[in-house]
């Protein structure tokens, strides 16, 4: 009986990892070919299923609902492609996944503006049959997904093979100058991939829509992470390994909600923390994934180590040199800041000053790590959650004087951030940010899941903090609280940049390989500018906590930690004071757009979508980030002219 | 300014397109109707809650159901009594996304103007917890329809008003009916892994156990879509009915998954599920779900009927609970402006905290600390179950 409880279990994985196998496998063959994360995909393939969910309701037939909503998933991914990634492709790839969030953020106001916010029924297309053996049943409905997943594994790896379309993916994917040297237009090239991943990931939202019987607006995200897992455990670009992987995942998630509780202790809300551990375990021992040996690491570089002309220079040099003498900013800025409170009274004002500097010493720890040095950082919002907590649970509990809370809290964030460090020294780039992002979110199920934290009811009543005999209770207090603690962060930064820290990091960003051949010790400064990162995340954590007064888990998501990167991109990569400016837009927009309501995130999405694309070297030029449009341009130029030369 | 020409205008604007059309044409009917009362004064009552996003639903049915109380009252003439005798209502709209730090910001922003005198919102006890610092600070009344983590009024802030039941009497009632009515002697329960359901599991669960009840519980995280390992957890356990503890979207998979595989126990669902959309995403799976309402449709009143023919007609969608705590602290807001000694916020807040008000289905009260009164012995009065049948939620016989 106990035998065949845990074998129903089994299937039961099965069933749940099927779904995850064809999303992987949609997800494995685009992240194969193009190596280019992209973040619209999630809300892509939601946006498309609810539109099909739409259009069934009103009574079309499935023959007719699948192939349209097909079409429509198809042409998000060739306008995602030509808006948001080919103007960006030879540009840091940080800068392409702001704005390819930008568009993710446009899908989702559009789904909500459209079919409305509620979560809307799907028809249960494959039905709920199951047959039993025993006393096992297996659902038909899974069997009928691994069976579409086959036969997309055996379509893709035929036309790959087979036909010349296929054949000239092949050749984009190894190599694109050579590509286009060899007569393949690459561009048609890149938009069918990613009209087909488009295609694909309605298919896979189609069928996860007609297992549940449910369509919503932020369905995507879920499913593409564990998605993403299972690509990478399988080996990116081993579809079987995809695949397998994606019934594996599904097979631990259901054992850790059966067993995890009797056997290790676990509750079944750690269940999403099983998917992330076993990221980074994969990651950090085994990147090739289980089988797959087609994409190593290693060559999936920053994009960074693009070297950048002679002219490029120039130009950043003149912009740089007219806007304002450089030495006069500093002293005025700071002179504006202390007369701010004085001046401006206005308490909602200030409040939302207050927010904008909180962010901003977030933001710069992210140039320190992204900017400066070139390591991708999603899970900065782990560490302003650690500073939050840290700070809220000694101050509750131990009566702490904020100062010591404060010191406590950047200490903590150092030494995990240090931890968090250690992987850069292996992985880069998407695998970097992967493992950050799942540091991040096991920081966050920790806290949720903790007694100690009050898991989901969060810490309120955080005591009013004093220092030095003075109580900050009102938003000037805090003004002048937030005001020295940013400038702190801003000379640490500036010293540390302007070090042979900074230099190290410079070098490591631009070419790891030669900053090593250099005798530079890339791991301790990678890992170095991790644990500065960090301890500044949890700074302005744990001013967070005061400030606030209130804390509480779901403060903490993923969105946080994305939110700090559009702010970093949007002031620009290696520049200091763009991260300022960058805070200032992003919380700015949301205060000042509050009355557009319904369009305010698409506002946003835009800005995101536009920003990139217009400066992508961030609206003040940064010195870390030279590439300008004028490069992508010539790029572009040159890889028309290859095309037009071949045929 | 439509403030100036329309006075008494109830914003009927809505969140989605098609909404967004019945709302203009009935808002300027409603305008043309009140031409007359042109001359009338406006109070306005700001409105917070996630108005967009993927919980935007707990903010717009509050809202929109407030937005139906200020018809009525403008409708009658404006506010009966007090200082502002004679003023119609304006609802304004200001939209959190559910973001504690958002509400905070937004309460920064309402404390200012000072003719605003209540505040209706926040919509999470979250929301609620980051923004009442600063309603204290300033003594500005803030009630929230749907709110129910105990802390809130714990805490012994001056300004808040709670006028729906709390979780320790939601999950001990529905602890009592799961085990007294439904005769449960092993219970699965299934809470969300956030403020509500944890404290509506701490609640209910402490009552299990004083009952002497045995029951397994297992939270699930939101946004989840597959239940199928926590599910067949119940089936080993032998578990006779499953009590849920969240919302509905999950609460209609979870039915659907128990039902496929076999587990036909009563599934009890509490009071974050008395939704029609709840029917509509569960369809059929959901037949013979058990659920706590607030009111037996024996009784419901014609105003009832009315409304939800109302509701239907202005923003396409069912009278649901939520609805229902709109409307009702709708017109508490304005019992409580109307009994005001003076036009200042305290006098308000003074009297605000000593409304009593029949509400659509039961009386509010609230206690010196701005929580409803819930009466421990007539505890049950306040709920009654339904059963789903042939779409629609049905009393249980």
């Amino acid at each position: 009986m106990e035998f065949l409880f845990f074998l129903q279990q089994i299937v039961n994985g099965l069933a749940l990892g099927s779904v995850y196998a064809l999303l992987a496998i949609g997800f494995s063959m685009i992240y194969g070919i193009l190596r280019m994360m992209n973040f619209a995909h999630g809300d892509l393939y939601a946006f498309s299923a609810i539109f099909i969910g739409g259009v069934l309701a009103q009574g079309w037939p499935v023959y007719l609902a699948l192939p349209l909503g097909i079409a429509v998933g198809a042409l998000i991914g060739v306008l995602v492609e030509r808006i948001c990634y080919r103007p960006l492709r030879v540009i840091d790839r940080s800068v392409a996944i702001v704005s390819s969030l930008g568009a993710a953020f446009v899908l989702r106001n559009a789904s909500e503006y459209l079919f409305g916010v509620r979560p809307a029924p799907f028809p249960l297309l494959l039905g709920q049959d199951k047959f039993v053996i025993g006393s096992v049943s297996f659902p038909l409905n899974a069997l009928y997904i691994l069976f579409v997943a086959l036969a997309a594994i055996f379509l893709f790896n035929t036309f790959l093979k087979r036909a010349r379309l296929g054949r000239g993916i092949m050749l984009v994917a190894q190599d694109i100058p050579t590509a286009s040297l060899m007569g393949v237009p690459v561009n048609r090239t890149i938009v069918l991939v990613y009209a087909i991943g488009g295609a694909l990931g309605v298919i896979g939202g189609v069928l996860y829509g007609s297992i549940y019987g449910i369509v919503f607006t932020d369905m995507g995200f879920p499913g593409t992470i564990k998605a993403f897992v299972a690509a990478i455990v399988g080996g990116i670009g081993n579809l079987a390994g995809a695949m397998i992987a994606g019934l594996f995942l599904g097979v631990i998630e259901t054992l850790v909600v059966v067993y995890g509780g009797d056997w290790v202790g676990l509750p079944p809300g750690y269940r999403d923390a099983v998917a992330f551990v076993i990221l980074i375990v994969f990651l950090l021992f085994r990147p090739t994934g289980l089988m797959g040996t087609r994409v190593s690491t290693a060559e999936a570089g920053t994009g960074a180590s693009m070297g950048y002309s002679a002219t490029t220079r120039r130009a950043i040099k003149l912009f740089g040199a007219i806007v304002v003498p450089r030495w006069m900013i500093g002293p005025a800025a700071l002179l504006a800041a202390v007369a701010f409170p004085q001046l401006i009274s206005d308490p909602y004002l200030l409040r939302i000053a207050n927010l904008i500097m909180m962010y901003a010493i977030a933001v710069l720890g992210m140039n320190l790590v992204l900017g400066y040095c070139g390591q991708f950082h999603f899970g900065q919002a782990g560490f302003l959650a650690i500073g939050a907590y840290t700070t809220a649970l000694l101050m509750l509990n131990f009566d702490v004087n904020v100062l010591v809370a404060l010191a406590a809290s950047g200490a903590l964030a150092f030494a995990l951030g240090v931890l968090v460090g250690i992987p850069a020294i292996r992985v880069r780039s998407d695998y970097l940010a992967l493992v950050t992002f799942a540091f991040g979110e096991i920081v966050r199920l920790f806290i949720l899941n903790s007694g100690f934290t009050r898991g989901p009811m969060g810490l309120p009543g955080i005591p009013v903090p004093e220092i030095f005999g003075f109580k900050i209770a009102d938003n000037v207090g805090f003004f002048y609280y937030a005001l020295a603690l940013l400038v702190l962060a801003y000379v640490l930064c500036v010293q540390v940049t302007r070090s042979h820290i900074g230099r190290a990091w410079k070098a490591i960003y631009e070419d790891e390989t030669a900053a090593e051949a250099m005798g530079i010790n890339t791991a301790r400064y990678k890992i170095l500018a991790f644990g500065l990162s960090c301890f500044l995340g949890g700074i302005a954590g744990s001013y967070m906590a005061t400030f606030s007064r209130f804390i509480a888990p779901n403060s903490f998501g993923v969105d946080l930690s994305v939110l700090v990167i559009i702010m970093l991109v949007l002031g620009g990569l290696g520049n200091l004071w763009g991260s300022i400016i960058g805070a200032a837009i992003m919380i700015g927009a949301v205060e000042i757009l509050r009355p557009i309501a319904e369009f305010r995130i698409a506002f946003i999405g835009v800005v995101m979508i536009l920003i990139p694309i217009l400066r992508p070297q961030g609206i003040f030029s940064g010195i870390g980030n030279e590439a300008v449009p004028f490069r992508a341009w010539i790029e572009r130029w040159r890889t028309k002219a290859a095309t037009r030369h071949a045929r | 300014m439509s403030v100036t020409t329309f006075k008494g205008e109830v914003e009927l604007k809505s969140k989605t397109k098609s909404r967004g059309v019945t709302g203009v044409v009935l808002g300027l009917a409603l305008a043309a109707g009140l031409s007359a009362a042109n001359a009338q004064q406006t109070l306005t009552i700001p409105f917070s809650g996630p108005l967009t996003g993927p919980i935007a639903t707990y903010g717009l049915e509050p809202l929109h159901g407030a937005m139906l109380a200020a018809e009525d009252i403008n409708k009658a003439g404006g506010l009966k009594a007090g200082p502002w005798k004679g003023f119609q209502i304006k609802l304004e709209q200001f939209d959190d996304r559910g973001d504690p730090q958002e509400s905070a910001n937004i309460a920064q922003k309402l404390v200012l103007n000072r003719d605003t005198v209540a505040v209706i919102g926040h919509i999470f006890s979250g929301n609620c917890l980051a923004a009442l610092p600063i309603y204290e600070q300033n003594g500005l009344s803030n009630a929230t329809p749907i709110c129910s983590n105990p802390k809130i009024t714990e805490s012994g802030y001056k300004t808040i008003m709670r006028v729906v039941q709390d979780d320790v009497a939601n999950g001990r009632a529905q602890a009592e009916l799961a085990v007294k009515t439904l005769g449960g002697k092993k219970i699965g329960v299934l809470w969300a892994n956030q403020d509500f359901g944890k404290g509506m599991f701490e609640q209910s669960t402490a009552r299990l156990k004083e009952l002497n009840v045995q029951f397994v519980a297992e939270p699930y995280n939101e946004k989840e879509t597959d239940f199928n390992a926590i599910i067949s957890r119940f089936k080993a356990a032998g578990v006779d009915q499953i009590m849920h503890l969240g919302f509905y979207t999950e609460a209609a998979l979870q039915a659907r998954q128990a039902k496929a595989q076999g587990l036909n126990v009563p599934f009890f669902a509490g009071p974050g599920v008395v939704s029609s959309e709840f029917i509509k995403l569960g369809g059929k799976d959901v037949e013979g779900v058990i659920v706590m309402d607030f009111m037996k449709e024996e009784l419901v009143t014609p105003k009832l009927k009315e409304l939800s023919e109302r509701t239907k007609a202005a923003f396409k969608e069912g009278f649901n609970l939520y609805h229902r705590n709109g409307y009702d602290i709708m017109n508490f807001v304005a019992a409580g402006i109307e009994a005001a000694k003076e036009k200042s916020r305290e006098a308000v807040r003074v009297a605000l905290r000593g409304t009593t008000l029949k509400g659509l289905t039961y009386e509010i009260k609230l206690t010196d600390k701005g929580n409803l009164i819930v009466p421990a012995d007539k505890l049950l009065d306040y709920y009654a179950l339904k059963v789903v049948k042939d779409g629609k939620f049905n009393d249980r016989k």
